[in-house]
């Protein structure tokens, strides 16, 4: 990257807005190749080093002059922010890389611009990093985590967007030009818009007012060239050197001089027409068709000679009077004052009030000019006065001019305009001047007050008030572009959020979902149609529901649903299971509530109800640590097989939520008998219904006495028993068959053979089919122990 | 190929065990539970099948006629389930 070259640029058309305020500045630069620092400019002929802020004579003498470290930093921020995003890397590394060389105020900056980037740049990688963690998660150790059994419908595992290839507007389809991920083709058209009309705004602004560069650019001279009076007037504390003469003495001087001057040139012309007349009278009288000369006359020639001599004396004294004025002029109202380091000046301001004075001065002289013609005209004599106020306007124009010129005052005084404007006012002031001139004059001088604005002396342009209007209004026009463009992207946000939700289930058609559509639409009411129109193409798509893409299909996976429900099953819910509409999607019944959950309710609802002798059974609660420790004894010793050992998992899971004990027994005991017949394919053929007494069990299943008086109805299972389900007539066949878990009943004064031991026939009892009192099963321990042994 | 019962897909990186699929009006619904770590958990979601993507049903009217549908079924699946392992594993 050429940083010269970017220099030099910017310098050029910072110098460009410097020179078309009507400064006359020179400014050149010589870079090196790298920064070095040898960067000079030339101001008005003066030559300044930037790095340093020497100043350097043409001895090579150096002088602290101090385009200081605002300056060149200044110099250096500009450039940088004219780069694009590319070039503003390169450049702030070759800053970076000249930190001896730079002044302090550059190399603060571009490290406070670097540091910046590098906080982003680490903001963008964690917050990467963040989303690849998060899908990592989903596919973690089973162990690691609870399960979450709240509802999280809304909730996915964000999966990266297939990144789509740059194109351009022309090759995107119209779903892909409007994309909540970039300005749609309306905002963007809009933006330019209003981008155009802020720079036309600029360029008229720029025709306006003569530029006033940036308030932190003033510069710098050691020397300044300003009206003793001005500058004691703005307030400068000055060090006066050189010549004070008195102005009025001068002026008066320069006066009679001019006075003279006229008389002079009037006797001069009058010389010439005598000789004129001299000649012409010759030729008539010799006539001659050529003069050449008095030849023929000695007399007339004498006499032209002698006019010819006074001719000559005259212009001779005509060109001293001249020399006299110039010199006059010359020395009048110029002093060296040094303007002491602690007063500033805003220079800007000042020559801006300075332009507008110089117009006026010019306005007001132009009437001077004419007032002296009438004096003139009527044979009068203009007072000295008279022109005592014209030379004091005229110098206000020369003064302030050199002032533009020269005037780079570094200054702590915000504005001196008041004070500038009492200066300019105390020149006008007209003592000794006749009355109508001075009234001639207030007149001017007021009516350009009087067309002020913004208590500033502006000059009476009729243009200026046409730009301003125009102006004006483009200023308002862009101020409410802008405005639309907030209320577009606020309304845009408003629709984002109800994508979000739509995707995340809520109802397109719900009341939540319409006062969000009814928000949206009353907030972009204030916008223009093309806008409006892109917005409700937005709301279309909002409520549109995302397709999904199916990524997998696992046929005949290890864990269907299958497995779940018969869980479900082997809890004895099935019956009552059902899906009904939750506040989002589907839910179970009874609420939105899980299966587990479902089932401590029920089975809540039953141990409420249950009586067992007039006593009430246990509640359902948190499983005992007994229990727990049992079931653990249970998978670790007992089952070896990995699927019944899955699928107690399972259900365990789930059962160790507040089931009973015996709802939990009866499902393993369940699920042992399942595996047992897996195990064991020949299982005891269902033997020929006989006498209930005495029968042998068959693959431990513990059998019942014969006799089943008073049994009404049982279960086939446990699962049923449980559940309540499947009530069947019991007889001997069905409790012999080998295949049937039956619940623990009691017969009265039979004897129940083959129980499992440890289980007492007073803890089975036998259900009289009503939902009353029945206490399922044995103790787990005793079930353990039983299982135990019978594998 | 095709979603059927019994079935598990994944959707933007998670899975669902497929428990139902009807045909309803001439479009396909199924009735998915959401799994974690290869766990059913209580959400159960329902979409329409389009070819190989899956629409999000949350029309309020659709989910109340398939509500029942679906528990139909599942309380069928269930019986089913009973009964095999009254008799049989398989």
């Amino acid at each position: 990257m050429n940083i010269d070259n970017l220099v030099v640029n910017y310098a050029d058309k910072k110098l460009k807005e410097i020179r078309n305020s009507g400064f006359d500045i020179n400014v050149y630069s010589n870079m090196m190749e790298e920064l070095t620092g040898e960067r000079e400019f030339e101001i008005n002929g003066e030559e300044y080093k930037f790095v340093d802020g020497y100043k350097r004579d043409g001895d090579d003498n150096e002088y602290n002059y101090g385009i200081n470290d605002n300056v060149i930093a200044d110099v250096f921020i500009g450039i940088y922010e004219n780069l694009n995003e590319e070039q503003q890397e390169e450049f702030l590394n070759e800053m970076l890389q000249h930190t001896d060389k730079n002044p302090y105020k550059v190399t603060e900056f571009f490290e406070k611009i670097k540091k910046e980037k590098e906080e982003q740049r680490r903001i963008d990688e964690s917050s990467d990093t963040s989303s690849e963690d998060t899908e990592n998660d989903s596919s973690g150790d089973e162990q690691e985590e609870e399960n979450d059994l709240s509802d999280d419908t809304l909730e996915s595992n964000p999966t990266p967007e297939p990144e789509n290839e740059e194109k351009t507007d022309e090759e995107k389809t119209d779903d892909e030009k409007l994309s909540f991920e970039h300005d749609g083709p309306a905002i963007k058209a809009y933006k330019e818009e209003t981008l155009s009309l802020e720079k036309k705004l600029e360029e008229l602004l720029e025709q306006k007012s003569k530029i006033i560069p940036n308030d932190n650019e003033p510069e710098q001279i050691d020397n300044i060239d300003i009206n003793k009076e001005i500058a004691e007037k703005l307030g400068l504390e000055v060090e006066i050197t050189g010549e004070i003469t008195d102005i009025d003495t001068k002026e008066k001087e320069i006066y009679e001089q001019k006075q003279l001057l006229k008389e002079e040139i009037e006797n001069l012309n009058r010389l010439k027409r005598q000789y004129d007349n001299l000649k012409d009278e010759y030729i008539t009288k010799y006539n001659v068709r050529e003069f050449e000369s008095f030849g023929l006359d000695t007399e007339m020639a004498a006499i032209a000679r002698n006019i010819e001599i006074q001719i000559k004396n005259q212009e001779s004294l005509i060109n001293n009077i001249k020399s006299k004025i110039d010199s006059l002029e010359k020395t009048q109202n110029t002093f060296d004052i040094n303007v002491k380091e602690d007063k500033l000046i805003d220079v800007y301001k000042i020559r801006e009030i300075c332009d507008k004075e110089i117009s006026r001065a010019n306005t007001i002289l132009a009437d001077i000019e004419k007032t002296k013609d009438e004096y003139i005209k009527e044979g009068k004599g203009i007072p000295f006065e008279f022109y005592k106020f014209e030379k004091e306007l005229q110098n206000v124009i020369v003064n302030s001019k050199e002032a533009l010129n020269n005037l780079f005052i570094r200054s702590n005084i915000r504005t001196t305009d008041e004070a500038f404007k009492s200066v300019l006012s105390s020149l006008y002031e007209t003592n000794n001047v006749n009355n109508n001139i001075q009234k001639q004059m207030n007149e001017n001088y007021n009516r350009n007050i009087s067309n002020d604005k913004d208590d500033e002396l502006n000059p009476d342009d009729k243009n200026n008030s046409e730009l301003d209007n125009e102006i004006e209004k483009l200023k308002e026009e862009i101020s409410k572009r802008k405005e639309n463009e907030k209320l577009y992207y606020s309304c845009l946000e408003d629709i984002k959020t109800l994508k979000d939700a739509i995707n995340g289930g809520l109802d397109p058609n719900s009341e939540a979902a319409k006062k969000i559509i009814e928000r949206i639409d009353n907030k972009k009411m204030p916008l223009p149609e093309e806008l409006k129109n892109e917005l409700n193409d937005y709301l279309n798509m909002a409520l549109a529901r995302e397709r999904k893409k199916i990524e997998k299909i696992e046929k005949n996976p290890k864990k269907t649903m299958r497995t779940y429900l018969a869980l479900a099953a082997g809890l004895g819910i099935g019956g009552v299971l059902g899906f009904t509409l939750g506040p989002v999607g589907l839910a179970v019944s009874y609420g939105v509530v899980g299966l587990s959950k479902f089932i401590v309710s029920k089975l809540q609802k039953e141990a409420r109800d249950r009586r067992i002798n007039g006593k009430k059974v246990e509640s359902i609660e948190e499983p005992s640590n007994k229990l727990k420790a049992a079931v653990q004894r249970l998978k670790e010793k007992a089952l070896q097989h990995e699927d019944v050992l899955r699928d107690i998992n399972w259900g365990l899971n789930g059962a160790l939520i507040g089931l009973t004990v015996g709802s939990l027994t009866h499902h393993i005991s369940n699920t042992i008998e399942l595996q047992k017949t897996v195990h064991n394919p020949n299982p005891t053929p269902n033997p020929t219904p006989t006498n209930t007494a005495n029968v042998a069990p068959t693959n431990n299943i513990p059998n019942v006495g014969e006799h089943v008086n008073g049994l009404e109805y049982g279960y086939r299972n446990s699962l049923d028993a449980a559940g309540h389900v499947n009530a069947t007539h019991l007889n001997q066949a069905i409790l012999n068959d080998g295949k049937t878990v039956i619940a623990g009943y009691r017969v009265g004064g039979q004897t129940l053979t083959n129980l499992p031991a440890g289980v007492t026939p007073d803890a089975v009892l036998l259900t009289d089919g009503t939902s009353t009192g029945y206490r399922a099963w044995a103790a787990v321990e005793d079930v353990v122990n039983a299982v135990g042994r019978s594998l | 190929m095709k979603v059927e019962k019994e079935d598990i897909i994944t959707i933007e990186g998670i899975e669902y065990a497929v428990i139902d699929k009807v045909l309803y009006e001439g479009t396909d619904y199924i009735l998915t539970n959401k799994y974690e770590k290869e766990e059913p958990t209580e959400t159960y979601i329902v979409y329409e099948l389009i070819d190989d993507d899956v629409l999000l049903v949350t029309d309020k009217k659709v989910l109340e006629k398939l509500a029942p549908i679906f528990s139909k079924d599942v309380k069928k699946i269930i019986d089913e389930i009973i009964i095999q392992q009254k008799y049989d594993i398989n």
